[in-house]
């Protein structure tokens, strides 16, 4: 039977580390980041807006004069930092992500559009946090294609 | 100075015995001491027990000392004896340090919270940093209210 003492004795070890380690993953780099991509067909055509992405349209409207927002897919990786992230795009395409550092509150990722084996677009951006970006222009069907980026680590 | 008798008075010999008589009683006691058996065998008596009385006290007296001495070496060899781990558990588990362990958790988890929060920046939502590409143009745009980030590029076809 374990004595009281050793238990109490337990107890605040196990809270120090518990203090101490999300400190500590996040200095050793070797986080796991949560990258989810949709990606949506944006056209002139028959008013179509889908409430799955009802918040991101509000945000693109005040920018472009779509019609209609349709979420063709949405996909979610889990990546550390150096590995990379294959996410299939309508057309033969395909996005390829890698993230490269964290820097304070922001990751930097190194985004990669091809077609068929043609880079089409690569870029290397801070995002931030919980927050996202929209990637968007290649045509597609009577419309263009938009990919959102969200990363939470 | 005149001798006169006295008669046996037990109570006289206490005060004898005690050399409380004033001067004069205390010559008149001898000299009825030197005449009276029966006086000089309380006196005996009253010396025996009050020795016997004198005798328990310091017993007693010394006792108490020795006790008190036995006390702090036994708890002396039982520190030097317990070992270091216990010591040490004995520290970790006591009410005070608890208290303060708690106290130092908790203001490590506020100043830690305070600093990533300070930490998180305003701005917008994502910084380019570089693009390169097979592109006739590209737009970086950035909706007024949310400060979303928009990369927009036409695709040579």
């Amino acid at each position: 039977m374990i004595s009281i003492k050793i238990v109490n004795i337990i107890m605040v070890i196990s809270s120090v580390i518990l203090i101490a380690l999300p400190a500590g993953k996040a200095q050793s780099g070797q986080i796991e980041m949560n990258i989810t991509v949709k990606t949506i067909l944006a056209s002139h055509g028959h008013k179509f807006l889908d409430r799955r992405i009802a918040t991101l349209i509000q945000e693109l409207q005040s920018v472009f004069g779509y019609s209609s927002y349709r979420l063709l897919g949405d996909s979610e990786l889990k990546l550390r930092i150096g590995a990379e992230g294959v996410v299939m795009l309508p057309g033969k395409r395909e996005l390829r992500i890698v993230p490269t550092k964290i820097k304070k509150d922001r990751v930097e990722l190194r985004l990669v559009i091809l077609k068929g084996k043609k880079k089409t677009f690569q870029t290397v951006i801070q995002l931030k946090n919980n927050g996202s970006i929209t990637v968007g222009g290649p045509k597609h069907k009577d419309g263009v294609l938009l990919l959102n980026i969200y990363t939470a680590f | 100075m005149k001798n006169e008798h006295i008669n046996c008075d037990p109570s006289l010999l206490s005060l004898f015995f005690d050399q409380e008589l004033p001067p004069a009683e205390h010559e008149r006691v001898i000299v009825h001491l030197k005449d009276c058996p029966a006086c000089r065998k309380e006196l005996r008596d009253i010396r025996a027990v009050s020795s016997m009385f004198r005798a328990g006290l310091e017993n007693n007296t010394l006792q108490a000392g020795l006790l008190n001495i036995e006390r702090s070496v036994i708890d002396r060899i039982k520190r030097k004896k317990e070992p270091w781990w216990n010591r040490f558990s004995n520290i970790l588990t006591s009410r005070k340090f608890v208290i303060y362990a708690a106290g130092a958790a908790a203001m490590l988890v506020i100043s830690v919270s305070g600093i990533r929060h300070s930490a998180i920046e305003a701005g917008p939502s994502a910084i380019v940093d570089s693009f390169t590409g097979e592109t006739s143009s590209v737009m970086i745009m950035e909706t007024p209210e949310s400060q979303h980030t928009i990369i927009w590029f036409n695709e040579d076809s």
